[in-house]
């Protein structure tokens, strides 16, 4: 006569392998959406007054919450600092050179990212410049790494 | 990394370090660069922000530049910056700065064999940094050559000289990009000895077009004296040092001088008196004896015996006086006097002071005083001492001089007292007289 196997720890062994197999899967996602990303896009909120928007203390993620973008006013110019979030995003921009440029057309500045998936650039402080930073799109350069 | 917040420790409700943009940039120096990739500009900084000790034991001034193959060009612009020897600005040394790259991601390709022409950017980022020069960013391209010997660190001449010159412009037209600085200091000559200037005009002019003059220079001198760098900044501290000196100075001195004048001598003089027949006599005058029992102002001089001043026994003896100089301190603090008599024989009485006016405070720094002559007769010696702040202990004062005299030969002892007055720091005015029953003289 056979026994059955004791099934005390069944469902916790089911359940964590469903946890590492729904985990992996949402890590291969996550790096293969970020692997063929190329594109940021930064938007503000639009000012119901019309004003400028402020750009001391300025910090903005992108539509896919994989890039943030900071910025702040000194010695008349405005400091645009990018850094990668996650490591799928890092992976993906890490090293590579950038176009961050305005949808007005007004920013087009050329950057590169260091590897820890960092960048700058300085922007000229008026008005123009101001108003180009409520819709920013972070373009990459060349093939993005699998 | 290290320096750098992170999410947790905002997590956990306190901030460990700080983020590099929080601290304020000393000196910023774009620096041209062409590598395998192509040109590109870094942005140098000089901050206040040292890095820890890093595990290889580099120098922390620099160690943020290891990654970028720039370490080499750091130690190289520390050399030569020890050699132009910027002139303190105070007292302090001026603070410590480290140079860190703003823009790494923009330094593809850099090693340390083509990255010796960031030298001189690194070394202003660090000189100016630490000066008091006005203009605080500038772009600089140049080797640095050390001279045995320790002369004039010299600038170099670099490769690429066009393509930095291009890379420059591409970044000053891209479309909301931020000015170029003002100054750019290249070296002197390219590498075949040809004049930068000559050879490289129309892209010097192209620059001055967007705002950046060019300075081809030979030494770092000519580029740090051209910025008026030559000085170091004076250290944040020694502000609030020096207004401490000068308050604690300001408070010893105002101290001293409050001291000076309370202690002081108080310089005293007689004044004169009127009589009731309109006779001004300077005192001390001679108040006849059946004045004194009367209550009446019969005053005149004293006779003279052996050309000395002499008084009958039973006579007074009436004085004023009056603080030669009255200024605020004695009108605030008033005076306190004191009044001995000592006598050759009889020794040193201290009289009750002042007897006309009371009191021994004196608030108009003034006072007068009758002292009745009594026996034995002999020479005496009058003292009024005045001070300030504190009253005299008459009995201390009569059990002092007592002390100092009476072991003396009374022919010595009145002179022994003058002298001990005299010298004493107080005010003092001396009075010698005779007492006298003679009354065929007097």
């Amino acid at each position: 006569m056979t026994t059955l196997p004791d099934d005390s720890d069944f469902l916790p062994r089911l359940g964590s392998t469903a946890r590492a197999v729904l985990m992996g899967a949402l890590a291969r996602h996550d790096l293969a959406s970020s692997s063929s990303a190329s594109k940021f896009e930064f938007r503000l909120l639009a000012a119901s007054t019309g004003d400028l928007p402020e750009v001391a203390g300025l910090d903005l993620v992108d539509t896919s919450h994989r890039m943030r973008l900071r910025a702040r006013v000194a010695d008349q110019r405005i400091v645009v600092s990018l850094q990668a979030e996650g490591y799928a995003a890092l992976f993906a921009v890490r090293g590579r050179k950038a176009h961050l440029a305005s949808q007005s057309g007004t920013i087009m500045i050329r950057l590169g990212f260091d590897t820890t998936g960092a960048a700058r650039c300085d922007l000229r402080d008026d008005p123009e410049v101001r108003q180009a930073l409520q819709h920013l799109i972070l373009l990459m350069e060349g093939e993005t790494p699998l | 990394m290290s320096r750098t917040d992170h999410g947790w420790q905002h997590f956990l409700g306190h901030s460990v370090v700080r983020s590099r943009a929080d601290w304020p940039v000393a000196a910023e120096v774009l620096v041209p660069l062409v590598g395998p990739a192509g040109g590109s500009v870094l942005r140098v900084l000089a901050t206040p922000d040292i890095p820890g000790l890093h595990p290889a034991h580099l120098d922390p001034r620099i160690s943020d530049l290891l990654e970028l193959g720039l370490y080499g060009a750091g130690q190289q612009a520390i050399a030569a910056l020890r050699l132009c020897r910027q002139r303190r600005g105070g007292i302090l040394s001026a603070p410590t700065l480290a140079v860190s790259v703003a823009n790494p991601g923009d330094a593809a390709g850099l090693s340390p064999k083509n990255a010796s022409s960031a030298e001189l950017g690194l070394l202003l980022a660090l000189a100016i940094g630490r000066s008091s020069a006005t203009q605080r960013d500038v772009v600089a391209t140049g080797r640095i050559l050390m001279a045995d010997g320790g002369s004039e660190p010299q600038v170099g001449a670099v490769h690429g000289l066009h393509e930095k010159f291009l890379s420059l412009l591409k970044l000053a037209q891209e479309p909301g990009a931020a000015a170029l600085p003002k100054i750019m200091f290249c070296p002197l000559v390219d590498p075949d000895g040809t004049p930068v200037a000559t050879r490289y005009g129309s892209e010097i002019d192209a620059l001055s077009a967007v705002g950046a003059s060019v300075f081809p220079v030979a030494t770092v001198r000519a580029a740090l004296d051209s910025l008026g760098a030559e000085t170091l900044v004076r250290h944040r501290s020694e502000s609030r040092l020096r207004v401490l000196a000068v308050t604690v100075g300001g408070l010893v001195a105002i101290c001293a001088a409050v001291a000076t004048l309370v202690l002081s001598p108080v310089p005293i003089r007689f004044l004169p008196v009127a009589s009731d027949e309109g006779l001004v006599h300077m005192s001390p005058v001679r108040v006849l004896a059946s004045a004194v029992d009367a209550h009446r102002h019969a005053i005149g001089e004293p006779c003279q015996i052996d050309l000395q001043p002499a008084y009958l026994i039973g006579d007074g003896i009436g004085i004023r006086f009056a603080s030669q100089t009255p200024d605020r301190i004695t009108e605030l603090t008033g005076l306190h006097a004191a009044i001995l008599i000592v006598g050759a024989q009889s020794g040193v009485k201290a009289l009750p002071l002042p007897l006309v006016a009371k009191e021994s405070l004196l608030h108009d720094a003034s006072g007068k005083f009758l002292a009745n002559v009594v026996t034995p007769v002999e020479d005496n010696l009058l003292v009024i001492l005045v001070r300030r702040i504190r009253p005299f202990d008459l009995d201390d004062l009569q059990r002092e001089v007592s002390t100092r005299i009476a072991p003396l030969d009374p022919s010595v002892r009145l002179r022994a007292a003058a002298n001990m007055f005299a010298h004493d720091g107080m005010g003092a005015l001396q009075y010698r007289f005779r007492s006298t029953d003679d009354f065929k003289k007097c």
